[in-house]
């Protein structure tokens, strides 16, 4: 257990949940923080080399494939992200497209097309919280 | 039987913890437990297979299913609970009574335990595991000789993998007409509909939909050691790595899903060559593996073709390990008498995957653990490293996890009040329309939705307390060994990952990763200026907690209510001295951990944002080049046809997205349209039209709370916070 706790306590000041101090936090520290939300993607195109390709190519090509796009590869990533793309989505009164977020979406509408003489009482009392240690 | 059996090896895992519950189960025993909701497919085959569909706990519609159905219910469910119901009266003439419609759903519970007393473990362990292996099998007589070379192996047809996921294809529900038409997987959920119409009206009218829902909950309450959770592990003893007090690592990975496509030459054992792992040798010809149309579901919604085009229906829910209210009431009256009383309520909680421990002097750990993994190999297995062994050619794969996909024309031109598409989530969907001539003067009109909806929330309280979400297994190939992901594309092991695509020496067309994602693609919800996709309310969501809370009153509105947000100001009835209240009162929480403790408190979700997708540097995603290939294989069958396509190759990876493209949702037209992926959202609207109005009290209020990913922690040392690629 008690080995635990050490790891526990070293993660929690490296990345800056230590306990309301501010913490300087050195490049080599910093270094293990990337991994937050970490998406890797690996597309072919990045690590390619034409030359090793080539030759992988020409090893395989007695059966099969490989037909190496260079330029263009229609390759779409997204973290966290929204994409609206090619004529999508249109109408709605009340459109949301969220990732990873809080949302409170009130809308109060009164009409009244005619006299009128009483009362509108309109209240909205909202909390949103995201991604966070806090007590609501 | 076989239950009994479970709830003594989990009781077995608290030897480490006790002496007295010392129960030792055999080999034997344990082997049944493990065995519990686990499928397991291999399909090693030389030749063509058409269709290959597996599906474990999962909704799977295709071709004709239910085509043109007309209904009232349609529920297609696996692994599901559901409650549905219905009130309508219709008046023909005035009515001047009492008019009482009540839908009381409080005890809808799926996979929930609740236990208490000295040592308490309760969860769901193993419950939801499916393992597809397809591929070559170069030597199936197993003499260690290579029998299947230069041979072409391909599914022609569909090759659809399901776990826990609704799943439809082809002309399914096409043109359907159902009022309420819900297909869940692992779910609960409530349907409550109450309806009224008629002409004039007085007295009291009472509209009431009240609804829990509860999807894979725990609760443990003991003295000593309490756990409470939803856990894959290999088997049980891997289990006990989680809850030992070191908290070593389990294991042995286990991906809630796993495919393997089997991409697989020689493998440097046969014997005869000359260049072992190498294919420079001309008297080694390649396997070619060739899948056509690969679709791989876990914990998610995928409809595609021509799924639930032009349906119709009040509630359409296609739901994966969710837990879903829907509340809907509506009245439709002419003139409404004095002093007559309206009250139309929704009080609705939904709760999914959320876990409650609680020791007075122990241990406590309440968590979801490895419940969302997806891994898809697309390569050759037994020697992942040697690039140069196999080859497959895969001409479109969708590799959904935690996600809804919507694609081609599904729910074109739909027509619904609400609509779900909801995976690994929790919501509610309140809905209150009130629709009279005039409302005569002393009359009450109140309308309320008080919703709860929690998602992954874990609450721990014990001398040491963990709350947690946690994937936390390293990936490990079928020999045990951890996956270093080859050729330098990461120098450690890779802790936990969600969702893992490798593309090992594979030629790609089109392929979509969404990993706690939102993907509609083409024309699914699209449609024609005169002809939309319209709604009340529609909803795709991604492990995310949402509320919708509507409420409507429209006095003297000359067109239906479909019309009411292009033609506000017609409205032209009267009111009189009235009180008019309409409240929206909303909680969601998503992964909300809570641990409270004398010493170590954790709370914490770990490892539960990671996607990879691997494309190794001798992989395409790319049109097949035809002209490098021979003319026959070895069966002498016509390779160039075999293997030939030719549409535009794409890649699509989301995470924690949502991605609208092609055409998706085009002229779309309704009140409200949310698409969330790992989100925490409350919607409320209250809305009221009428033409004069005398001394009449309106009162509209919105309480939300949205609360999303949030962790707390007390105790000493106290840990909060959301992490990723780490080990413990």
């Amino acid at each position: 257990m008690k080995r635990l706790m050490g790891l526990l306590i070293g993660i929690g000041i490296t990345v800056g949940y230590s306990f309301g101090d501010m913490v300087e936090v050195s490049d080599s520290e910093l270094d293990s923080v990337y991994a937050q939300g970490i998406y890797i993607n690996v597309p072919a195109l990045e690590t390619i080399d034409v030359t090793n390709q080539i030759n992988g190519d020409l090893d395989i090509g007695t059966y099969a494939n490989i037909d190496q796009l260079i330029i263009d590869t229609p390759q779409v990533n997204l973290n966290d992200s929204i994409m609206l793309s090619g004529n999508a989505q249109q109408n709605a009164f009340m459109p949301i497209n969220i990732t990873n977020s809080s949302v409170n979406m009130p809308i109060n509408i009164i009409i009244i097309t005619g006299d009128n003489n009483g009362n509108i009482d309109i209240n909205n009392v909202l909390d949103a919280i995201n991604h966070s240690t806090v007590t609501p | 039987m076989k239950r009994k059996i479970l709830l003594s090896a989990i009781l077995s895992l608290s030897v480490a913890f006790s002496p007295a519950f010392s129960e030792v189960l055999s080999d034997e025993e344990l082997e049944e437990v493990d065995a519990q909701g686990f499928q397991n497919i291999v399909q090693h085959h030389v030749g063509d297979l058409s269709d290959l569909d597996n599906n474990m706990d999962s909704v799977y519609l295709d071709e004709e299913t239910q085509r043109d159905t007309v209904a009232t219910y349609v529920v297609n469910e696996a692994s599901s609970s559901l409650n549905a119901h219905q009130n309508t009266v219709n008046l023909s003439s005035g009515f001047s009574y009492n008019i009482s419609q009540t839908n009381t759903q409080l005890n809808n519970q799926n996979y929930v335990n609740d236990a208490s007393g000295n040592i308490v473990l309760v969860g769901n362990v193993n419950q939801q595991r499916q393992i597809v292996d397809i591929g070559v099998d170069i030597d199936p007589d197993k003499d260690g000789i290579v029998d299947n070379e230069g041979l072409i192996t391909r599914i022609t047809g569909e090759f659809d993998n399901n776990n826990n996921s609704v799943m439809m294809r082809d002309n399914a529900l096409k043109d359907s007409q159902i009022v309420i038409l819900v297909n869940s997987s692992t779910s609960a959920i409530n349907a409550g509909m109450n309806q009224v119409t008629g002409g004039d009206f007085g007295n009291a009218l009472s509209q009431i939909n009240n609804q829990s829902g509860f999807n894979f909950n725990n609760s443990a309450d003991s003295t000593g050691f309490a756990l409470a959770t939803n856990a894959e592990v290999s088997d049980v003893n891997a289990l006990d790595g989680l809850i030992n007090p070191d908290r070593q690592l389990p294991e042995v990975s286990v991906p809630t899903q796993h495919i393997i496509n089997h991409f697989n030459r020689n493998a440097g054992i046969d014997a005869g060559d000359p260049d072992p792992g190498h294919s420079d040798s001309p008297n080694n010809p390649y396997n070619v593996t060739y899948i056509r149309d690969n679709n791989n579901n876990n914990n998610s919604v995928q409809s595609r073709d021509n799924v639930q085009e032009n349906a119709q229906s009040n509630y359409l829910a296609n739901t994966a390990k969710t837990a879903a209210n829907f509340g809907f009431n509506i009245a439709s009256l002419e003139n409404v008498a004095n002093l007559t009383t309206i009250s139309q309520q929704n009080t609705q909680t939904a709760e999914n995957h959320n876990n409650t421990a609680d020791s007075l002097d122990s241990t406590a750990i309440a968590g979801n653990f490895n419940k969302e993994t997806q891994v898809i190999d697309n390569m050759d297995v037994v020697n992942p490293i040697d690039l140069y062994n196999a080859t497959g050619i895969i001409r479109e794969q969708d590799n959904n996890n935690n996600s809804v996909q919507k694609k081609d024309d599904s729910e074109r031109y739909a027509k619904v009040i609400v609509g779900h598409n909801v995976a690994v989530s929790a919501v509610n969907a309140g809905l209150n329309l009130l629709e009279v001539a005039s409302l005569g003067v002393g009359s009450t009109v109140t309308q309320t939705n008080t919703q709860t909806s929690n998602n992954f929330n874990n609450t721990a309280d014990g001398l040491t307390a963990y709350a947690e979400n946690a994937d936390l297994t390293p990936y490990k190939d079928r020999a045990g060994n951890i996956i270093d992901l080859p050729i330098g594309r990461m120098d450690k092991p890779l802790l936990g990952p969600g969702q893992l695509i490798h593309n090992v020496h594979a030629t790609i067309l089109e392929q979509n990763n969404n990993n706690n994602s939102v993907q509609l693609a083409n024309d699914a919800q699209g449609g024609s200026s005169s002809d939309p996709y319209s709604f009340f309310e529609s909803v795709n969501a991604s492990t995310s907690a949402m509320n919708t809370g509507m409420n409507v009153i429209a006095v003297g509105f000359p067109g239906d209510l479909t019309q009411l947000f292009d033609e506000m100001l017609m409205a032209t009835g009267t009111v009189g001295s009235n009180s008019i209240t309409q409240t929206n009162t909303q909680t969601a929480g998503n992964h909300i951990n809570d641990a409270n403790a004398t010493f170590l408190a954790l709370a914490a979700n770990k490892n539960k944002e990671i996607q990879w997708v691997d494309n190794c540097n001798c992989t395409d995603i790319a049109s097949v080049n035809t002209a490098v290939l021979p003319d026959f294989d070895d069966l002498g069958r016509p390779v160039k046809d075999l293997l030939k396509v030719t549409e535009t190759p794409q890649q699509n990876n989301n995470m924690n997205s949502v991605q609208i493209r092609d055409r998706a949702q085009r002229y779309a037209t309704g009140v409200f349209m949310g698409n969330a992926a790992n989100s925490a959202v409350n919607a409320s609207m209250n809305f009221m039209t009428s033409g004069q109005v005398t001394g009449t009290t309106v009162t509209q209020t919105n309480n939300a709370v949205a609360n999303n990913w949030n962790n707390t922690a007390t105790g000493a040392p106290a840990i909060a916070g959301n992490f990723e690629n780490i080990a413990w």
